[in-house]
């Protein structure tokens, strides 16, 4: 596969990673800090984080067999394990967390077993796809400044020299919302990487 | 799992680093090691150093250490080894970072806990860099707000304030250091200003906190609850015309170290922090040592019941601290219960029988760092007065330390430390005091003489005590004995524990009190060098050589605990004869954190036994009562089970910084020897009903 392709490939399933709710802006944060003097640094966070997810996951595993239930240690743990699912951005299992606190609230057993049980395998599903992720980076090799992929926040634009808050592109001058015309204005893989950009921007509706 | 941050954290000469806020050094503490991760990349593409931490036992063994010049800390809010508003407060009091929470939860009640509890800022996890970046801002806004009380609040005694903060420097812990000492420098700078500047408090004469006033302001502290207490409010309730907020703030500062200082000594035995950030702790001891106290003071019928109850209800710094609590080494320990509320004049223990009892170890805060105990071991001896103990040659002091669990005081810094007129050392005491109190009251065996000086300043105790225009001498432990050993006092800076002497704790008692003479509780010892305010020359008018002695000038001084300046070759006297129930004043105790003063803060809820003619055994708690608490010349500061303690040595917790109290009592006195080194809001006496 050709770097390009590589890349592209990355780039988009960071951008699904985004799209699907699995990450948000935070992992945006910890990409930002990554920097020459630790170039793995979102890696190293993230393997750490599912590290430590797997013991919080296991006290709540036995806080939800307790019986009667603990719900003040399922608490505990659910909250533990929502700040360190926060920190690095893991939304989904974020919200997650917060479903059950307050299944565990209303002393719902059954919803936050249900729930639960969503959790582990969003988690599951998250793990994989970040490991995935991680490894075609890796395999895609340094990315050219232009071409790393970032899930495109307003200091990424702005870096980028996009105009953000407007769309206009300050490369073209265009206000565009239709990526073909953006990527003919644009060669290369400088191109894709804006297309990419441009669409996850537009879509999210970011100013 | 701490990781050494980034290397030390060096500050300029200024304190202040050039290229700040780069080079902030921050203390993180974080369970989650993936959350600590980021935060330090956060914090070190700030510039920033860091230092990351995952137990908050470890954070603040990091921080007293002081091998790091920490100048902010960012704390979890849940931890599991221990309360993230737990570490705040401790932090607070100890060494008074700026401490930024952090939490997932960002619930209006846990965000309102934070406030309440001292928090500079509090963060939303997940935290973004943005919010990262900024928090350099509580760093300077600190020191700004500590130099502008400073300023405001010892104004014209900006010598001794410089003569202490210098030595204070050496007192404080490092990591205010270079804060403190930029501070110091700032407002050394800005002395001219201030002179030049036409601020109110400028103008205004120097508040003396006397009893009566102090009294109301813990009055007004307690009805508003220590965590609501601002000084808007508090000047409000107690609507004393001419008292400024800016007194009022300072105060209330001071007796909040008092208190802090106090929880953190009764609760030193069994925490491992030794700085006990749980009033609890307070509580425990006092609760103890009010019983005792009140009863004997209520026995004593010195004691009024209003007072009594507030004494009670004052409990340490937090209204809503039950004085129930009872810490369970705590309540083995004598009766002295750091109660703050409590000045506990021995109860109708009266170091002479012809003079007011004075209570004067209301609680003294045992604020005394281990800097400052040699200090107060100096000074002790030549001063003798100090009110607190005099342990006749006696290591008494040195018991002292030995079961001092203050250490906690010894955190809070000297009573000297405090520059400000406040009570606030009592506060910084009390947790000291409550400490002191607790080893004096009791567990201490026979041989060890109490060397507290500490009065438990409860902080009722010192409003009531200072209600009484008394100052309790407080804080400066010193013993005076020449027996003092300087490092029994280290020692006792160390210790948790304060013994306090079988007998009495010194009080300083401000000029104020008439009669008011402190008799040597330490039993036996015949030295119990109580000086009074006339024979004291760091003028804890507690302990006068004569029995019969009307020291009014009971003032605490600002203890600076050179006593050694001050020394004065009396030898203390076993009887301390308060003649006025000051005494617990807590907020005399200012222990100012750099107190070089090793001026142990004498704590001991006016647990000071004194019985005149060393009885030590009586313990007869004297317990300062709030403001009606009548200063009987017959009080006795009594050491509630001081009985078994060797009340050799009280020692007088700092005193507070109420310089100009005690100048004033020892003018008064025509001692003249109203040294600036203890630091005790002077607390005239005279109004103590003899």
């Amino acid at each position: 596969m050709g770097s390009k392709q590589l890349h592209y490939q990355v780039a988009n399933m960071r951008e699904t990673l985004f799209k699907q709710g699995y990450l948000d802006e935070q992992f945006v944060q910890l990409e930002d800090l990554q920097d020459d003097d630790n170039p793995n640094f979102v890696e190293e966070v993230v393997k750490s984080y599912f590290q430590d997810s797997v013991r919080s996951m296991t006290n709540i595993d036995k806080a939800l067999e307790s019986h009667p239930m603990d719900f003040e240690k399922l608490d505990r743990y659910l909250h533990q394990f929502k700040g360190s699912s926060s920190s690095i951005g893991a939304s989904k299992i974020k919200e997650e967390c917060t479903q059950i606190r307050e299944y565990c609230r209303q002393g719902n057993v059954e919803g936050c077993m249900k729930t639960f049980q969503q959790l582990k395998k969003d988690h599951a599903i998250l793990r994989k796809k970040l490991e995935t992720y991680f490894q075609m980076l890796k395999q895609a090799g340094p990315a050219e400044t232009t071409c790393r992929p970032r899930t495109p926040s307003k200091d990424n634009l702005r870096r980028r020299g996009f105009s953000v808050g407007c769309g206009v592109c300050s490369m073209c001058g265009l206000l565009d919302e239709r990526l073909s015309l953006v990527s003919s204005l644009h060669s290369g893989s400088e191109s894709l990487e804006l297309e990419l950009e441009l669409s996850h921007y537009l879509k999210k509706g970011r100013p | 799992m701490d990781s050494g941050g980034g290397g030390t954290c060096k500050k300029a000469s200024n304190g202040v680093s050039d290229k700040f806020p780069a080079g902030l050094c921050v203390l993180v503490v974080d369970d989650d090691p993936t959350c600590l991760k980021i935060i330090e990349k956060m914090l070190r593409n700030c510039l920033y150093e860091v230092i990351t931490c995952s137990r908050a036992e470890n954070a603040l063994s990091m921080l007293r250490e002081k091998k790091y010049s920490f100048d902010l800390v960012l704390s979890d809010v849940h931890m599991p080894d221990m309360d993230g508003f737990k570490l705040l407060e401790c932090i607070g009091l100890e060494m008074d970072l700026p401490v930024i929470m952090m939490s997932v939860d960002d619930k209006k009640e846990v965000v309102m806990k934070g406030v309440t509890h001292g928090a500079c800022d509090y963060l939303i996890k997940p935290v973004r860099i943005e919010a990262i970046r900024n928090i350099w801002q509580h760093v300077v806004r600190k020191s700004l707000n500590e130099l502008k009380e400073l300023e405001q609040s010892g104004s014209y005694e900006d010598n001794d304030r410089n003569h202490k903060a210098s030595e204070d420097v050496g007192y404080t812990s490092s990591v205010n250091e270079g804060s403190w000492i930029g501070s110091k420098k700032r407002k050394e700078e800005e002395d001219e200003l201030e002179d030049r500047d036409d601020t109110s408090t400028m103008k205004k004469p120097r508040v003396v906190w006397s009893v009566e006033l102090h009294q109301q302001f813990v009055a007004a502290v307690h009805q508003l609850g220590i965590d609501k207490a601002v000084p808007k409010k508090i000047l409000e309730l107690m609507n004393v015309p001419g008292l400024t907020r800016e007194n009022v703030a300072s105060h209330l500062q001071k007796y909040r170290l008092y208190l802090r200082r106090l929880s953190g000594v009764s609760h030193q035995n069994g925490l491992n922090s030794p700085f006990m950030c749980s009033q609890e702790a307070n509580f425990g001891s006092m609760s103890s040592f009010d019983g005792i106290d009140l009863q004997a003071l209520a026995a004593s019928g010195q004691l009024p019941p209003n007072s009594f109850a507030t004494l009670q209800a004052g409990g340490l710094a937090r209204s809503t601290v039950n004085t129930g609590i009872g810490m369970p080494h705590l309540d083995q320990r004598i009766p002295f219960s750091t109660e703050a509320s409590k000045l506990r004049f021995g109860a109708g223990q009266q170091m002479n029988t012809s003079n007011k009892q004075v209570d004067l170890y209301h609680g003294l805060p045992t604020n005394i760092e281990p800097k400052q105990l040699p200090h107060l071991h100096q000074s002790a001896q030549s001063s003798g007065s100090m009110g607190l103990q005099a342990s006749e040659g006696t290591t008494g002091f040195m018991s002292l330390q030995t079961s001092l669990g203050t250490h906690s005081m010894n955190q809070s810094g000297t009573v000297h430390g405090n520059q400000s007129n406040s009570l606030m050392m009592q506060m910084a005491q009390s947790r000291s005091r409550g400490q002191l109190l607790n080893d004096i009251s009791g567990s201490h065996p026979s041989g060890t003489p109490l060397s507290i000086g500490q009065q438990v300043f409860s902080n009722d105790m010192a409003g009531r005590v200072l209600g009484k225009n008394i100052t309790v001498l407080n804080g400066r432990a010193t013993t005076f004995t020449p027996g003092f050993q300087a490092s029994s006092m280290l020692d006792f800076q160390k210790k948790h524990t304060l013994e306090v002497p079988g007998n009495g704790f010194p009080v300083g008692i401000t000029t104020g009190l008439s009669g008011l003479q402190p008799t040597g509780v330490f039993q036996d010892r015949g030295n119990l060098e109580v000086k009074g305010p006339r024979s004291l020359p760091p003028s804890y008018g507690i302990f006068d050589e004569h029995p019969q002695h009307k020291n009014q000038e009971w003032g605490l001084h600002n203890v600076d605990l050179t006593f050694e300046a001050s020394q004065r070759p009396k030898p203390l006297q076993g009887n301390i004869t308060f003649s006025s129930p000051v005494l617990a004043h807590q907020g005399l105790w200012s222990s100012p954190r750099g107190g070089p003063n090793g001026n142990v803060s004498v704590v001991g809820n006016a647990l000071v036994s004194l019985s005149e003619g060393n009885q030590l055994g009586t313990s007869e708690s004297i317990v300062q009562r709030g403001n009606s608490f009548p200063v009987d010349s017959s009080f006795r500061v009594k050491a509630e089970s001081m009985s078994d303690l060797n009340s050799d040595n009280i020692f007088v917790g700092k005193p507070f910084d109420q310089d100009d109290l005690m100048s004033a009592i020892l003018k008064q006195q025509g001692s003249g020897q109203l040294e600036n080194d203890f630091n005790f809001d002077g607390y005239p006496i005279d109004d103590i009903p003899v």
